[in-house]
């Protein structure tokens, strides 16, 4: 059965990318510019496997609230991200995987998808 | 507004004056900067990488993409201290050539503490890339246990480069491959990869000295930088 990804990404053009990379894999893509509308669209779907999250989301906003909405479900998620200092931050409150910015999103995509199944996500992106 | 970074340098040994001495408010320009640029960089690759799916051509885009990536792990690594104005040339080197050597033991660095200006950072990574992904091809990364070794000094050895004035010094880099696969020249000749890196190096005075051992590719490269000024 194909799996659910969840991605949030503020820039469009990165989000369509990591979007066709999810779909040739074959998976179920739910896609969002900002916190808001990914927390909106996993309580109509309620049914959602893993997640590939930005954490600067513009305007000061980031992707916590999306964080915490996903623990609440024991839903895996990884953080794709240019800014490395909040990056870390991140990692060391919530311990998820990170990949940073720039990479190729086929293999942000399949990073996300060894989340499954208890493996662990490769480190750094070639 | 952020000031535009003084670009003009090239010295051997040691950190500048003032490497300790940056302030809080430059650390935290070089952080935002830093980001932005990161930021800049994925969106770049996902416009190529989107335009190369709808014209039907995404091996181009691919290779495009691996270029800008290549150039985007070289300058990461001046956004630290990018108030200084120079940069080290080992850090930007092992920034570009590690992702290409599947383990450690297979990517050899050695070379003198060098600070240059970042155009000359882009160059030699552009260069090193495509040498890279040809060994990768065609060279010592194509074959399972074949390694490369680079290294790097102020100074021409054999080769002569164009440095106009004394203004400019001359960097010299050796990259050595062992172990690989044997490979002819006219399979290398046929990619654009040696084009492009024969008219960077010609364009900016440079040289490079190519030949094919049984083992992979010897090159030496002759690049003028500007000194420190």
């Amino acid at each position: 059965m194909a799996h659910t990804i969840l991605l949030l990404e503020d820039e469009a053009f990165v989000l369509v990318n990591l979007e066709l990379a999810a779909q040739d894999m074959g998976l179920t893509v739910i896609s969002a510019l900002n916190a808001k509308d990914a927390i909106r669209q996993m309580d109509e779907l309620g049914d959602l496997d893993v997640a590939v999250l930005d954490v600067n989301l513009g305007g000061g906003e980031t992707c916590l609230p999306v964080v915490r909405h996903l623990q609440s479900r024991a839903i895996p998620y990884l953080l794709h991200s240019g800014d490395l200092d909040r990056e870390q931050e991140f990692v060391r409150e919530f311990g998820a995987p990170l990949i940073p910015k720039p990479a190729v999103p086929e293999f942000v995509i399949e990073s996300a998808l060894s989340l499954l199944g208890g493996q662990t996500a490769p480190a750094r992106n070639a | 507004m952020i000031k535009p970074l003084p670009t003009d340098g090239c010295e051997a040994t040691g950190s500048p004056d003032g490497a300790t001495g940056a302030s809080a408010h430059a650390i935290e320009v070089e952080r935002e900067l830093s980001h932005r640029v990161k930021n800049m960089f994925a969106v770049i690759n996902a416009i190529v990488s989107i335009t190369g799916r709808v014209k039907g051509i995404p091996a181009e885009a691919a290779e495009i993409n691996a270029r800008i990536q290549a150039l985007g792990r070289a300058y990461e690594t001046t956004f630290e201290g990018s108030h200084l104005g120079s940069f080290d040339l080992g850090n930007a080197i092992a920034a570009v050539l590690r992702p290409y050597a599947d383990a450690p033991e297979r990517l050899r660095l050695s070379g003198d503490e060098i600070r240059v200006p970042s155009a000359t950072i882009s160059l030699v990574g552009m260069v090193l890339h495509e040498l890279a992904v040809n060994a990768k091809q065609h060279g010592a990364w194509s074959s399972e246990a074949g390694s490369v070794a680079v290294s790097w000094t102020l100074g021409c050895n054999d080769l002569e480069c164009d440095t106009g004035d004394e203004d400019t010094c001359e960097l010299s880099l050796s990259w050595r491959e062992t172990g690989g696969a044997v490979q002819c020249e006219q399979t290398v000749e046929a990619g654009g990869g040696t084009q492009i890196v024969d008219r960077l190096l010609s364009t900016s005075r440079g040289a490079i000295f190519r030949e094919w051992s049984e083992s992979g590719l010897i090159a030496d490269i002759c690049i003028p930088a500007a000194k420190v000024g």
